[in-house]
């Protein structure tokens, strides 16, 4: 189980994520949801280890992030939310470059990585700088990076960016079956149509703050409401009407 | 013709053509203090400079002797159109990525409404201002007081009018010099193939720039080659810099044959040069989406040499050489270091120092090679699987790299001709030493270095340059003559040699147990800071 415990950021007195607390069990996604600037990002970054809390604690299975961050670490595989890499490496290189840093024997990373690049479609582009990759190419490396060395939490920041339906469909499929074995995702995501089929429970951040966190139907269940989850989010986030807002832009555009 | 689009479009690419888009918004800042340092140093150097002439001149004008005078007078005035046409170059080669639109213009610009006659006006303007600024102020600032300062009782003409001859005929040599790098990267654009197009341009860049480092030591000997112009021999008419001499005779009045014929080849050779540059130009245009928007599927890449050892170690090492293997930007900064090493060789001319010379260079580019980033954003996977076991294995996959590349390099590139110079027992005497030397140089080089090649931001000028130029001067002057003296002991067979090799290598050791202790308790760098303690005036001691 993943335990994040009164996550607080604080840059230079902003106060970036407040007392953040959730969990997830074995075998769930967690849907992690907020509008820009929401502090999701933020959030991610501290379960992960890229950034150290101002307060509050992370632990995996009861091992803190802070007692022994290489244990923990191991356990967690992270994609992004843009597609950073090192576009001068191939994608075999760059498997066996985060293999390699992962301590993994070359032998498993070798065979762990052929069989990913072809199953993610990408064995005929393995010897071909990534540099020449697409978005979606580039975040189908990505994953299978995070996903090389077996782990038991998946961190996933916004992973449908760029995907074809095809690779969509595909990853959804492989959410769902990777915590089949008492694995756990962390997904955090723009995308409320995927949000609402995959995860098993959400939470939502507005201001730094987790408004609300239950699963889909609880939440609509306590807002009394059978929307779907957009409404649930523009309900919980305080979402005005964007209407008048859409037509004053249209109006200065078309003033000018 | 949207002027105004094509204005602002210019600026655009004037700006882009002074970005280094490798150093985030603190790195560029620091590299701007840098600027300044350097600024500053060059002001210096540049008042002495007259000071040293103005000497010189005063001396020969006191010795009475036209001939000798003149002599020396057509040698420091070549060297005086070198100088200009040398930055130029430089500077030219140091953004001939940035020359020609590319595929982000092409891309991001052709989707606005603007004509490709104004991205490639905009284009050309930028350019022309950027390579103006070097010419003129390069030109004006060396061709003036030269002429000023030359001026004696044995010159035959009016101060102003040598000034004014110097600085056109300056000025078209740096038109020529700036117009044959755009021709040559025009050139490479047009006739190299798609999928190799990148890899092609970042070699000629590289070629391009250790061959001007090169040169240095020659400019540097230019102003003893008065006898040597006096003679005219017909082989320096290839050597496009004396064309300009002749022009600037011609200029001043000389009707000698040779010099109206090297005049005749400065304008013919600037008229090619330029006609060259607008064809690239003009075909460039022409032809945009074909030339600058290459697909790179084509662009496949050898698999890198893998490492034995710890997966860690394994994967820094494969990773450096990858890294170096294909960034432009770091091959040019590390062969260009290790090319300034090679002239000071050449010209030196000691082969018992000729390693030592060459290992502080490679040490030195490759330090700062490793030390510039490379897509900064990407450092996350080096960031998130960083730990204390690991650290030690990935900080000794650099110390090798550079001992391979810095030291190990430099000894077998040296060794051969250390062996036909000195025959086969001093040259193996010298050897142990060498590399005991080497080995030190590294250990020092590395004392402080917490941080995976390529993965931690850059803070340019972290010291004041000046600090840093004296300290790498006293270092290699330091380095190379101490190291140069015992090891000519150690080629007089010393008997005291043994203890020498102990004592080093004894150092290293100790530098070695510091770093490697330091190591074990501190995470890596990621993010590079200024120091915390201010350079204090001490105006109360």
């Amino acid at each position: 189980m993943l335990e994040a415990q009164h996550l607080t950021k604080r840059y230079h007195g902003l106060l970036a994520v407040d007392d953040v607390s959730f969990e997830i069990r074995a075998g769930e996604i967690l849907g992690y949801l907020g509008p820009n600037g929401s502090g999701k990002s933020t959030t991610i970054n501290m379960v992960v280890g890229l950034l150290e809390p101002s307060q509050g604690t992370v632990s995996l299975f009861g091992e803190s992030l802070y007692a022994d961050p290489a244990a923990y670490k191991r356990r967690i595989g992270y994609v992004p939310e843009e597609p950073y890499l090192y576009t001068h490496l191939t994608a075999l290189e760059y498997l066996a470059l985060v293999g390699g840093l992962r301590g993994m024997s070359r032998a498993r990373v070798a065979g762990t990585s052929e069989h990913l690049l072809q199953l993610f479609g990408l064995w005929d582009s393995r010897y071909t700088a990534m540099s020449a990759f697409s978005k979606g190419m580039r975040q189908r490396v990505l994953l299978s990076a995070a996903l090389l060395h077996d782990p038991d939490l998946l961190v996933l920041d916004e992973p449908f960016s760029g995907l074809d339906v095809n690779a969509s469909l595909l990853f959804r499929t492989l959410l769902r079956l990777f915590v089949r074995n008492g694995k756990m995702i962390l997904f955090s995501s723009h995308r409320l149509d995927v949000v609402e089929r995959v995860c098993s429970r959400v939470a939502i951040l507005h201001h730094g703050k987790i408004v609300a966190q239950n699963t889909v139907a609880g939440l609509r269940e306590s807002l009394a409401t059978s929307e779907s989850l957009e409404d649930v989010f523009a309900h919980v986030t305080k979402q005005e009407d964007y209407t008048e807002v859409a037509e004053q832009i249209l109006t200065a555009v078309g003033r000018h | 013709m949207p002027w105004r689009e094509t204005g602002a479009l210019a600026r655009h690419f004037l700006q882009g053509l002074f970005r280094l888009n490798f150093l985030d918004d603190a790195g560029e800042e620091s590299f701007r203090r840098v600027i300044i340092g350097l600024l500053a140093g060059f002001l210096a150097f540049g008042s002495w400079l007259p000071r040293l002439f103005a000497r010189k001149y005063f001396y020969l004008g006191q010795l009475g002797q036209a001939d000798v005078y003149l002599q020396a007078l057509q040698a420091d005035q070549l060297l005086m159109l070198c100088l200009p046409m040398f930055v130029v170059a430089m500077a030219m080669a140091l953004v001939c990525q940035s020359l020609f639109p590319d595929e982000t213009d092409y891309r991001i610009l052709m989707a606005l409404p603007v004509s490709r006659a104004a991205i490639f006006s905009a284009k050309l303007l930028a350019l022309l201002a950027f390579a103006s600024i070097f010419i003129i102020t390069t030109n004006v600032a060396i061709g003036v007081p030269f002429a000023a300062i030359s001026t004696g009782p044995l010159n035959p003409h009016y101060w102003p009018v040598r000034a004014v001859a110097q600085v056109a005929a300056g000025l078209l040599g740096a038109i020529f010099a700036a117009g044959s790098v755009i021709a040559l990267q025009g050139l490479v654009s047009i006739a190299t193939p798609r999928g190799s197009l990148r890899s092609i341009a970042v070699l000629m860049q590289t070629a391009l720039v250790c061959a001007l480092v090169l040169v240095v030591p020659i400019l540097a000997r230019v102003p003893t080659q008065g006898a040597l112009l006096r003679a005219q021999p017909a082989w320096l008419s290839v050597v496009p810099p004396v064309w300009f001499l002749g022009l600037e005779e011609t200029l001043l009045g000389s009707r000698d044959p040779y010099f109206v014929r090297l005049a005749e080849l400065a304008i013919s050779g600037t008229a090619a040069v330029g006609l060259m540059a607008a064809l690239c130009y003009g075909f460039v245009y022409r032809r945009f989406d074909r030339v600058i928007l290459r697909t790179e599927k084509g662009g496949k890449t050898s698999a890198i040499r893998r490492f034995r050892g710890r997966p860690e170690y394994a994967a820094v090492r494969a990773f450096t050489t990858a890294t170096l293997h294909r960034s432009g930007l770091h091959q040019i900064v590390c062969l260009s270091i290790c090319a300034a090493g090679l002239a000071l060789t050449i010209n030196n001319q000691d082969v018992l120092r000729a390693p030592l010379v060459l290992m502080f260079a490679a040490v030195l580019g490759l330090r700062a090679a490793l030390l510039l980033p490379v897509t900064r954003q990407a450092a996350w996977v080096f960031r998130i699987t960083e730990n204390e076991t690991r650290r030690r294995h990935q900080l000794a996959a650099v110390e090798h790299f550079v001992l391979e590349c810095g030291v190990l390099v430099p000894m077998l590139i040296t060794f051969p001709i250390q062996v036909k110079m000195l025959g086969w027992t001093d040259a193996l005497v010298a050897l142990p030493l060498t590399a005991a030397l080497g080995i030190l140089l590294v250990e020092i080089a590395l004392l402080r270095w917490h941080r995976i090649p390529f993965t931690c931001t850059y803070l340019p000028g972290k010291r004041p340059v000046a600090h840093t130029f004296l300290l790498l001067l006293l270092s290699f002057s330091f380095f190379t003559a101490g190291g140069g003296a015992l090891l000519s002991s150690a080629a007089a067979h010393d008997s005291t040699m043994p203890v020498a090799i102990f004592v080093f290598a004894a150092l290293a050791a100790a530098f070695r147990l510091v770093r490697t202790q330091t190591n074990h308790n501190r995470p890596l760098e990621f993010e590079d800071e200024l120091p915390e303690s201010t350079y204090g005036l001490q105006l109360n001691s």
